[in-house]
């Protein structure tokens, strides 16, 4: 069925979906699962993946060179996606799953719309401009909770990049709760002294630095019963969330981290954690996989955060000169904004060869279980926009590891638009297929049963996982 | 409207009775000495007048469907911006409009409700057009006065709770969100109370974005944040010195229990329960030595809420709600101290702030101005003044700032240091030496220039370092006109009239602006045909969808064309075209040609002293405006228009504010519909 048949516009130019298409839509994804393999797949393990990472990018990426060609299991790789080809038996391609929060709002620029709803698959909590929050907790978060277990981290969170005053940053896309962004490590040093301790410091130093931080932080939590009853519910609700980080630090660190190889990181020359992203961002995969590895965490975030100034100059020799021409473009925000233009495919493939680089080391790490880590962990990469057009449609997404019951080797593409009209400077039509969908797949993955995820207000939305996994 | 039109009409329209709502009198002239102490059970709508009843047709006519014109059918026509909402007018000049919008406001009162057609255009809900006008305004009376004789026709009654109403007696402080101290305002506490410099970069930063650095949700304590406070306090508890604490005439454990309880004090701004004395004391108590009894004391109190958050303790009742999480209290008085003192001075309270909170002198309106006048003319307000000045104009874009060194090939990280130290040395002068006026923030022509900056301005310095010097007054007139301002609000290698004039709107006239959703926002690009940047936008704006922002924008983005990408002046376009700065608004009223007129007629205008003034109580708050603010934002403008714009007085006046002294039991806003939004029903959102 065409796509317009799913969906129709309305007024004021938004689409929504046809209540009388979605199911239609669904019935078709189900005729693209008998599609016959000619692609060896790869027999999943029954077993839930253990570990989740995300990996984002922002500014989406150029289509055409990103999505597969060909047919769910005899397919090739463009320029942006070439470096996985060695790893397509442990990938599942998917395309057309569009983010339809934005929809939903009424306020908030593009950007604000795209990141604060893409993975919380819910639009605004308020819909008021001076107070735009996501309607967090995120799907990471929500993984967390439930896989984490007694890890002493729970989650650990890396950012490549981004402004920082004290190695740490947020993109403004994963969410413990609204009002509570995630904040992660952005200073590969101060990530491995926070995550793997001083090395330098001898064991008893160590017992006895653990020792008197748990007692103090037993007396902090204890002062805050007092502080409870000189605030309004309002308040509560905030020393509530402050409690609950602080019971989590004291019971990681009365319970100590173990041992573990701590990641070493040695900077270069000159480095800066805000702008170096080619040194950040291995450094980022090597101390988030030792991490994992030492199950000091069960879900991980990476974020490349310089989406807006940056300049990329690593990759000018690829490129034959500078990424952004600034006579032309104010910088790479601009830039994307517009239709396709040379430089920018240098970019998207690099954050795919920084997903090839962690792939290998999953891949050739074991963890506390003597399991193979590619094994065992569900890695999940995606950009918040399709393209920097501010498309929130058919966004890119590349899932890896372990899939739980689902086949890897595939490219399962709901993306209703023929490869010829790529440029088209509209954005891409509806799928049928959402965000929503993705991450209930990813938990049916981890062996939940959820009938959905994240937004409930519109009956017309399709519930249940993504069509034809 | 012509007789015919009417006569047409008023055969539709509902033939009844009501009564004009009056806009309550403000106490512009004067600060009530004391807060009210008696149970006010709010206000309510003046009785109706049966003599003065106008008929509903008769109102609809004259008064609320001309305002209707005015304020909504800029988007709310078919083919506007807004047209494909449930709210769509026909302009008057159509015979039929006053039926068809009457019919039109009923339906909408129908399906969405009176609290939602009378929360979007104040903003208090989502609205594609941002805030039309406030609560307080004549344009709300003669909205609300309109679903009022929609929902009861004839019956000279309102329906449902009325509209905030400011009278003397009614106390509406807005929402209180709890706040953590920002991270200067917990480096200075440390400084104070223990003497020790924090390292930067140890405690959680504040990020510095679009929203002041004071939010409290700029300040919200994440997981890695609560082993940043950790380590902070760890640092402080090591580093301090510990010399002569033990020296109280007394045993060494009796002296270090009472150094400790003092410090404790002290750090958490209030006296501490005898259960909060046990757990600051737990440590000595257990046999610690003095010093590490006093040092494990020391690391705890630091992480504790009362170190880490403005206290929001309540004192007396005053006012009862609607629900009881609505009652209205007054501070205790230790907490007015902290946002007082955490205000003017982004420090904890002194001896003397502490001694009065202690000795309950800070419970009437006098006696807080009082204390922050002898604040706020201390040295620590420059720095706040500072502060808030570089928030305002968003110049922490300086530091993002991506340059084409072939057009700026000076543009490097000093000159970013110039420029900020340039403003901050401007506004602050302003504030502290000058007149500590609006009118001499937005039109003085001194400046602070480095050679580098003078290069930038054509103007020649005596030496090396900083000079004061005396700038074009044709060119140069007062902070937005500035390298600072005019670099963080520009493109790479040009000006970019869109950022500056969207600042203007947004922070000098505290309009909205939202996009619509979906449009393109990139320009066409330079063509033989766009050859200059108004050509351009002029393209752009062609589009419906952008022309509702852009007839706002663009004529006072234009204005400032003669500043190029750093600032510095020019009379020609790269192009060769001579530039254009010429623009005309019709709110406020006037044309002009170039910045200086432009800020002549925008920045001397009541309505930029009262954004300015609400920039600055947003700030003190650490939260957005709300529409329970509204009576408290009506005195403050009201106050700064007749202390002639003085923004010393403007700061002593928000500490008197009702969001400033009092706050709700549950700290939320009664009148804030949209913070009661449920997220499943955004859908419904009539646009």
């Amino acid at each position: 069925m065409r796509p317009s048949d799913r969906w129709q516009r309305q007024p004021g130019g938004l689409w929504a979906p046809s209540r009388r298409g979605l199911f239609r839509g669904a019935a078709g994804g189900a005729a693209a699962l008998a599609a016959l393999s000619n692609r060896p797949a790869r027999a999943q393990s029954l077993e839930a993946p253990k570990r989740v990472i995300f990996v984002h990018h922002g500014q989406g990426t150029v289509m055409e060179q990103f999505l597969p060609e060909g047919d769910e299991r005899s397919f090739s790789l463009p320029f942006i996606t070439e470096p996985l080809t060695a790893w397509t038996d442990r990938l599942l391609f998917l395309g057309g799953v569009d983010n339809l929060m934005p929809q939903y709002n009424t306020v908030g620029n593009a950007h604000e719309n795209a990141s604060y709803t893409i993975f919380a698959a819910q639009p605004f909590p308020v819909q008021d401009s001076a107070r735009l929050t996501s309607a967090g907790p995120t799907i990471d978060q929500v993984i967390t909770d439930r896989i984490a277990g007694d890890t002493p981290f729970g989650r650990l969170d890396f950012l490549v990049g981004g402004s920082s005053a004290d190695g740490f940053a947020t993109g403004g896309r994963f969410w413990v709760d609204r009002e509570d962004p995630v904040v992660g490590f952005n200073e590969p040093e101060i990530a491995t002294l926070r995550i793997f301790g001083d090395s330098t410091m001898s064991e008893a130093d160590a017992w006895a630095l653990r020792s008197r931080r748990s007692s103090v932080l037993d007396a902090v939590l204890d002062t805050f019963r007092a502080a409870e009853s000189r605030v309004g519910a309002e308040g509560l609700a905030r020393l509530d969330a402050h409690k609950e980080k602080l019971f989590a630090l004291e019971q990681r660190i009365s319970g100590g981290v173990g041992e573990c190889a701590p990641s070493r990181f040695t900077a270069p020359a000159g480095y800066d954690f805000t702008y170096d992203d080619d040194v950040s961002a291995l450094a980022m995969n090597d101390i988030l996989v030792t991490a994992l590895s030492c199950d000091y965490a069960r879900v991980a975030t990476l974020d490349y955060s310089n989406t807006h100034d940056h300049a990329f100059p690593w990759l000018w020799a690829d490129n034959g000169g500078p990424i952004v021409d600034t006579g032309v473009w104010d910088n790479w925000h601009a830039m994307v904004h517009a239709d396709y233009q040379p430089g920018m495919e240098v970019v998207y493939r690099w954050y795919v060869d920084n997903l090839v680089d962690l792939l290998e080391r999953l891949s050739t790490t074991t963890d506390a279980d003597g399991d193979n880590m590619l094994d065992t962990t569900l890695v999940v990469f995606m950009s918040e926009f399709s393209s920097g057009r501010h498309w929130n449609t058919s966004v890119p997404v590349i899932l890896a590891g372990n899939l739980g019951p689902i086949e890897t080797g595939r490219f399962v593409n709901h993306m209703p638009i023929d490869r010829e009209t790529f440029q088209d400077s509209g954005g891409y039509e509806f799928s049928g297929v959402t965000t929503n969908q993705l991450f209930t797949s990813l938990l049916h993955m981890l062996g939940f049963d959820d009938e959905g995820f994240g937004y409930t207000g519109d009956s017309a939305l399709p519930t249940g996982g993504v069509p034809g996994l | 409207m012509s007789p015919l039109r009417r006569s047409l009409w008023l055969l539709v329209g509902a033939v009844a009775c009501s009564t004009p709502t009056g806009k309550a009198p403000s106490d512009a002239a004067e600060v009530p000495d004391d807060p009210p102490g008696t149970t006010d059970t709010g206000s309510g709508d003046p009785a109706p007048d049966p003599d003065d009843c106008v008929d509903d047709s008769a109102f609809f006519a004259d008064a609320a469907a001309p305002m209707l014109e005015t304020e909504c059918t800029g988007c709310h026509l078919s083919d506007g911006p807004a047209g494909g909402t449930r709210y769509v007018l026909a302009p008057l000049s159509d015979p039929e409009a006053l039926s068809t919008n009457y019919a039109m406001l009923q339906a909408l009162v129908e399906t969405v409700g009176t609290e939602t057609v009378l929360a979007k255009p104040t903003g208090e809900t989502s609205h594609g057009g941002g805030v039309r006008f406030g609560v307080l305004d004549s344009q709300y009376a003669l909205l609300h006065e309109l679903v009022a004789r929609i929902e009861a026709p004839g019956a000279c009654a309102h329906p449902g709770s009325p509209p905030i109403t400011c009278t003397d007696d009614a106390i509406h402080p807005g929402a209180a969100p709890l706040r953590r101290l920002t991270d200067l305002q917990y480096q200075t506490l440390v400084a104070d109370v223990f003497g020790v410099d924090l390292p930067a970069g140890l405690f959680p930063a504040t990020p510095l974005g679009e929203g002041f650095r004071t939010a409290a949700t700029n300040n919200v304590v994440s997981a890695a944040g609560a082993e940043s406070v950790m380590l902070a306090a760890e640092h402080v508890s090591d580093a301090v010195d510990l010399e002569g604490a033990f020296d109280c005439g007394d045993t060494d454990a009796t002296c270090a229990r009472a150094w400790l309880l003092d410090h404790a004090e002290a750090t958490w701004r209030r006296p501490l329960t005898s259960g909060e004395q046990d757990i600051v004391t737990r440590f000595l108590d257990a046999g610690l030595s003095p010093e590490d009894g006093v040092r494990m004391g020391v690391f705890l109190l630091l992480q504790a809420p009362a170190a880490l958050y403005v206290d929001e303790a309540t004192a007396a009742p005053v006012r009862t709600g609607d629900r009881p999480e609505h009652d209205v209290y007054a501070l205790d008085p230790h907490a007015v101290a902290s946002r007082l003192s955490f205000f003017v001075a982004d420090a904890p309270p002194d001896a003397t702030l502490r001694a009065a909170a202690a000795d309950d002198a800070l419970s009437t309106r006098a006696q807080v101005a009082e204390q922050a006048a002898r604040l706020v003319a201390q040295p620590r307000t420059t720095d706040v003044v500072a502060r808030f000045h570089q928030d305002w104009l968003h110049l922490h874009q300086l530091r993002d700032q991506l340059k084409d060194e072939t057009v700026f090939p000076q543009f490097d990280d000093a000159l970013v240091d110039d420029m900020f130290a340039e403003t901050d040395l401007y506004t602050t002068e302003v504030v502290w030496m000058g007149d500590a006026t609006f009118d001499q923030l937005m039109f003085d022509t001194t400046g602070w220039v480095t050679p580098e900056l003078a290069a930038i301005y054509g103007v020649s310095t005596p030496d090396g370092g900083w000079s004061r010097v005396a700038l074009p007054d044709e060119t140069r007139p007062g902070v937005l006109s500035r390298t600072a301002f005019l670099t963080a609000h520009a493109y790479a290698a040009t000006s970019s009239p869109v950022r500056r004039g969207a600042w203007v709107i947004e922070n000098l006239l505290c309009e909205d602006l939202v996009p619509p959703p979906g449009i393109n926002t990139t320009l066409p690009e330079e063509s033989g045909e766009l050859e200059t940047i108004r050509d351009r936008l002029a393209a752009h704006a062609a589009d419906p969808a952008c022309r509702t922002c852009h007839d706002r924008i663009d004529p006072i983005g234009f204005s400032f064309e003669n500043y190029d990408g750093i600032g510095a002046w020019r009379d020609s376009w790269v192009s060769g075209h001579p530039v254009d700065a010429t623009g005309s608004l019709d709110d406020p009223a006037g044309d002009f040609d170039g910045y200086a007129e432009m800020i002549a007629l925008v920045a001397s205008t009541p309505r930029a002293r009262s954004c300015y003034a609400r920039r600055w109580f947003e700030y003190a708050v650490g939260r957005p405006a709300g529409p329970g603010d509204a009576c408290s934002l009506d005195r403050l403008a009201d106050r700064f228009e007749a202390s002639g714009g003085d923004i010393r007085s403007l700061l002593v006046d928000i500490t008197l504010t009702d969001a400033f002294l009092y706050r709700t039991a549950a700290g939320t806003d009664p009148y804030d519909l949209a913070a009661d939004t449920d997220p499943a029903g955004a859908s419904d959102a009539s646009e």
